[in-house]
């Protein structure tokens, strides 16, 4: 607080041109959404005209089977791919914090960072090539494995900057207090990294739910997510039933990760 | 100090890796009761003999033993230690009630009892009324408290401390010297004790190890190490110490660079042997000329070249020429005459003041 008004005092000038420039930031991010969610209360046929106030496209939203369906699946595959991607990454996490004499580990973890790397093409294409080789049917199941191999990246890479801030001296003091491994696990280095276990798991389901070329790449018939689907209706015809599931859409990543960016602080705080 | 063995280190060696040396071919026997300190720089290797002994790092060579039990590669939870990091290690989403009771929960001790317990740990370490705080919320020397209390309240055979109080500052770290004192005469468990102050050390300790590069160089009783170092190593590291490098003339005596030849301890040492005369600055006298110095001892010519206040004491560097410098402490006491840079003195020592150690 100090440093502030310090700030305020000394420079004034080039105080007040950064806070233009931070306006103009969020004025840049956020006025689109802005108006996507007003104009989803919007009556017109049209997309960009306003017919006053309406929850029509809403409730026609709600009466879309087709949409009703591909929003089951995104949320089918969010839960389960950030399920399995949260214990997998951790473990990853775990691996390579704690076996530093380990052979492969340079190699292993370079592989990880892949998927956070590569571009979202390249990691479609070799996905879409290896379930057909092996023979992997495309619908939720192979949209599903897609998520949970870019997501455990992710979470990986969260716990482990987690686990870099970790006393090592704390396993040891609970082994030294007679806790067997996994109780040293359980009872003090899963709590310790516990925020940003949830935090990557936040992340892994914000990521999930928002993806659309890898999953467009390994859906199959009748197995879509909403952001596909979205994407889809915006090339046959702009109706604002489109703002309203978008409306929807950000709001849900918006708590998503207000809450990731709570349980990262709550456990920095500590 | 006479009883039971409470840890033993037979030829014990530790390396990292193929070339270095932590812990080189350590033999050690502490007593039961005894608060023993391992003292040393950093990079002696006695936080790695400390590890060992808890079972956090493994001997490459060597046995370790508690209370006469192998412990070969047993883990730390099944040995009858518990240790006081460094760091404290406490942990941070438990209140200080929870981080005292951990063991004894993992030991799966009764409800009751651990609540009797961890509740008396908590009034010997002087934490009354602090049972819910978490770390976070508590002092330097609070937290090192927890971490005391945590280890204390299992009633461990051995205590180990690892530098316990180098987080906390001057004054507080004396009163808990003292304090830690009393506790462990309080509960009469063995502690083994690393630092590298040696101050700390001596004022502690029953015994001590004193420790340079992986080796044992010293290991006795605090008068002991102070008054009779065993080699130029325990004599520099521990306490103040002048240094005058000469050659022993016969046995008792010692002839300085600049042919001066002063009486001393030379131990066994032949004649012609190259030594170094160490002498304790508090040990040493000055006067005016020679005739106020009492006869019989020894009687050298000096210049006093830089005089340091420090309150309690007044500290001179007295230049013998060729045979070299020392420094002399005097109390700053009434009766105590002052010199100043430039004044022409006497240096009297007692024989027993001087010692001469071998390079």
């Amino acid at each position: 607080m100090k440093g502030t008004t310090q700030a305020t005092a000394v420079r004034p000038r080039t105080d007040r041109w950064l806070t233009l420039n931070g306006w103009f930031v969020f004025a840049f991010l956020y006025l689109p959404i802005f108006v996507v969610v007003v104009f989803s209360f919007s009556g017109a046929q049209n997309v960009g005209i306003w017919g006053g106030f309406s929850m029509r496209w809403y409730e026609r939203m709600l009466g879309n089977d087709q949409l009703l369906n591909a929003l089951r699946n995104s949320l089918w595959v969010a839960l389960w791919s950030t399920i399995v991607s949260t214990i997998f990454g951790t473990a990853a996490a775990l691996a390579l914090d704690r076996y530093r004499k380990w052979v492969s580990r340079g190699a292993f973890d370079a592989i990880l960072y892949l998927p956070v790397i590569i571009p979202d093409v390249t990691m479609a294409v070799m996905l879409l090539l290896w379930f057909t080789q092996v023979g992997v049917p495309l619908g939720r199941v192979s949209i599903l494995i897609a998520h949970i191999a870019f997501n455990i990246s992710f979470v990986a890479i969260v716990v482990r900057a987690r686990l870099a801030h970790m006393d090592p001296a704390m396993e040891e003091a609970g082994a030294d207090l007679y806790a067997s491994r996994w109780q040293v696990f359980r009872r003090v280095t899963l709590p310790l990294i516990m925020p940003g276990v949830l935090g990557g798991g936040l992340l892994a389901l914000t990521l999930s739910l928002d993806d659309v070329v890898i999953t467009s790449f390994v859906q199959g018939p009748g197995a879509t997510t909403l952001p596909v689907y979205v994407f889809g209706l915006i090339r046959r015809a702009v109706t604002p039933e489109i703002n309203a599931v978008s409306t929807l859409m950000v709001t849900a990543s918006m708590i998503l990760v207000l809450t990731s960016l709570a349980i990262q602080n709550r456990g920095q705080k500590e | 100090m006479q009883g039971q063995t409470a840890v033993g280190l037979s030829s014990v060696t530790k390396k990292f890796g193929e070339d270095v040396v932590a812990v080189d071919d350590v033999d050690l026997e502490i007593e039961d009761g005894e608060f023993f300190s391992l003292l040393g720089p950093s990079g002696c290797g006695k936080t790695t003999t400390l590890r060992m002994i808890a079972g956090l790092e493994f001997p490459t060579d060597g046995s370790v033993r508690i209370f006469g039990e192998e412990m070969g590669l047993r883990p730390p939870n099944k040995r009858p230690v518990n240790t006081v990091f460094q760091s404290y290690a406490l942990f941070p989403h438990m209140n200080v009630e929870d981080n005292i009771g951990f063991g004894l929960r993992m030991q799966k001790v009764e409800k009751t009892e651990i609540r009797t317990r961890v509740g008396e740990t908590i009034d010997l370490v002087r934490l009354t009324g602090l049972n819910t705080r978490r770390p976070g919320a508590l002092s330097g020397g609070q937290q090192q408290r927890v971490a005391l209390a945590r280890a204390l309240v299992n009633q461990p055979k051995v205590l180990l401390l690892d530098e316990p109080l180098g987080a906390l500052d001057l004054k507080l770290r004396q009163t808990m010297q003292l304090e830690l004192k009393d506790i462990q005469a309080n509960v009469g468990i063995t502690f083994v004790y690393v630092t590298h102050d040696q101050e700390e050390a001596l004022t502690m300790s029953d015994r001590i190890a004193v420790m340079d590069e992986g080796k044992l160089a010293q290991v006795g009783g605090s008068e002991d190490i102070y008054e009779s170092p065993s080699s130029l190593f325990v004599a520099s590291f521990v306490g103040e110490m002048s240094f005058l490098p000469g050659e022993i003339a016969e046995s008792g005596s010692v002839r300085l660079a600049g042919g001066e030849v002063v009486q001393a301890r030379t131990g066994s040492l032949a004649p012609g042997t190259s030594v170094t005369l160490t002498l304790r600055p508090e040990k040493l006298h000055l006067y005016g000329d020679a005739s106020e110095a009492p006869s019989g001892r020894n009687a050298i010519d000096g210049t006093v070249t830089r005089k340091t206040f420090f309150g309690g004491a007044l500290s001179y560097e007295v230049d013998l020429g060729a045979s070299g410098s020392f420094d002399v402490r005097v109390e700053n006491i009434p009766s105590m005459k002052r010199w100043d840079v430039g004044d022409k003195v006497v240096v009297d020592f007692h024989t027993e003041a001087a010692t001469a150690l071998a390079e």
